[in-house]
């Protein structure tokens, strides 16, 4: 079966003129429809980029990405956008509008796509439903806690019934206990409507928890990948066993600010 | 003049003329000031914003547009309001039909304040946090709806202060247009006070317009504070 999202010799480099960075080094990664991949490296190992580059809001020094079938770098902005709303984002810092309520922000992507007003409030309903926030319609981000605003940022994600959801670092600003149980929100989601997942965090435990495959990422390179099960057992790389023995030792790092 | 040579404040200075007239000087500065400040949105809220999206750090950056732009309001600002006036002064009888009064006054006001807002729309629109527009961007939205559903949005708290702080500023532009015969309190204040020595309509002038600044900071401030949802209440 084709992959959902294939990522051919991809590379980034930034201020290519200055002071040349390289982010990511020829990465080449397939996922596949229903997957819930995670991306796991140490802050600064470029997962964050990668994942921008799924929806190109990082523009690849080179390499090809595409999604659903599309070269994503061929298409016009008119196209592009138009595909981005077949692939959802949420953030770590849930990045919600803090000026409109609940609604008003679950709506908006639904606005985007001139879907009418009494349409987009139903379908609405049915997406708070889904998140367990029915009661907070009408409450501004501010009065909400981190969980919860998680909560409305996938539901504004899944408002448009996109093919794939990306999750940069979704849970790093949670609770473990909280964060486990955005991860069953997930894990929900992807069983119920066959949304591919790809998780980027920096804890292996999240990884462990919900993901089917895995890719690990260092100094802008694939050093792994394979299904969690595998990594788990025989970790081939250094890098690889690090991370496995890292989250024995429950030593975390700190996430990726994003950018 | 009385207030100095006799020791006490001389009401008997405030004819029913006199009164009539600080009347008619609080509706000129009031008429001058909301009006200048409203034509000065007009013109310097999308100029703000057309900084704030063209700038390096903007949605759509774009040297040369802002190159341009952030020039002309540098020389604009950069021109002391007194010599704005009367260098204008040409232009504002071309528009207005007379080059002193009120509505003469409001043409230099406008010129003057129109980059000044576009400077305080530009640091406002600039405050917005970059992951929500990256979120937008992410929903597949284009450039007009995130200026329009998120920009100005998210930034309309800031926005309102600046319209408050504008208001201040254009009002006391407004007094030193006295000096060229502009018309409003300023003028009253100038030619009583400066002129001809009359402290006390000079004090009572000075007075209404210190109170005009706070009644405007006053609810200026409410109504930001009232739209304002970012924090728990």
């Amino acid at each position: 079966m084709e992959p959902i999202i294939k990522i051919q010799s991809l590379t980034k480099i930034y201020n290519e003129k200055t002071n040349p960075v390289k982010a990511l080094d020829n990465i080449d990664l397939e996922i596949q429809k229903g997957d819930i991949y995670g991306i796991i490296g140490m802050s600064g190992a470029g997962k964050s980029t990668l994942v921008r580059c799924f929806n190109l809001l990082e523009r690849p020094t080179s390499g090809i990405v595409t999604v659903r079938g599309q070269d994503l770098q061929s298409l016009t902005p008119r196209e592009l956008r138009r595909a981005r709303t077949h692939i959802s984002m949420i953030f770590q810092h849930f990045n919600l509008l803090m000026q409109k309520n609940v609604e008003e922000n679950i709506c908006f992507p639904l606005y985007i796509n001139k879907v009418k007003k009494p349409e987009a409030h139903a379908r609405c309903k049915e997406l708070l439903e889904i998140v367990g926030l029915s009661d907070k319609a009408k409450a501004y981000p501010s009065q909400l806690s981190g969980g919860q605003r998680q909560r409305v940022a996938i539901a504004r994600a899944l408002a448009t019934n996109p093919e794939i959801l990306l999750c940069d670092e979704a849970t790093s600003a949670l609770d473990p206990q909280t964060t486990s149980q955005i991860l069953d929100l997930l894990r929900e989601i992807n069983a119920k409507f066959g949304i591919t997942i790809v998780i980027i965090t920096h804890e292996m435990a999240v990884v462990r928890e919900i993901c089917s495959h895995v890719a690990i990422v260092d100094g802008g390179r694939i050093v792994e990948k394979g299904t969690v099960d595998e990594i788990f057992e025989s970790p081939k790389t250094e890098e690889a066993k690090r991370f496995v023995l890292y989250r024995e030792r429950k030593v975390t790092f700190e996430g990726g600010q994003g950018i | 003049m009385s207030l100095f040579l006799s020791g006490g404040f001389d009401w008997a200075e405030f004819t029913p003329q006199v009164r009539e007239m600080i009347v008619r000087g609080i509706w000129e500065t009031l008429y001058m000031t909301l009006v200048s400040t409203f034509m000065g949105y007009v013109l310097g809220l999308p100029l703000g914003i057309v900084l704030a999206v063209t700038g390096e750090k903007g949605i759509a950056p774009n040297k040369a547009v802002y190159g341009v732009l952030d020039f002309i309001v540098n020389i604009t600002r950069s021109v002391p309001f007194l010599i704005l006036l009367i260098v204008v002064s040409p232009l504002t009888k071309l528009i207005v039909g007379k080059s002193y009064g009120s509505s003469a006054t409001i043409v230099p006001l406008v010129i003057a304040a129109a980059p000044f807002i576009a400077r305080m729309v530009e640091s406002s629109v600039q405050e917005v946090d970059k992951g929500v527009i990256e979120a937008a961007q992410s929903m597949g939205a284009d450039n007009f709806t995130i200026i329009t559903k998120v920009l100005i949005v998210e930034a309309k708290t800031s926005l309102i202060v600046g319209v408050t702080i504008a208001l201040g500023t254009i009002l006391g532009y407004s007094a030193m247009a006295g000096i060229v015969g502009g018309g409003g309190l300023g003028d009253i204040a100038i030619r009583y006070g400066y002129y001809r020595y009359d402290m006390e309509i000079m004090v009572v002038t000075i007075i209404i317009l210190i109170l005009l600044v706070q009644i405007m900071q006053y609810l200026g401030m409410a109504l930001s504070k009232l739209t304002d949802k970012r924090k728990i209440k």
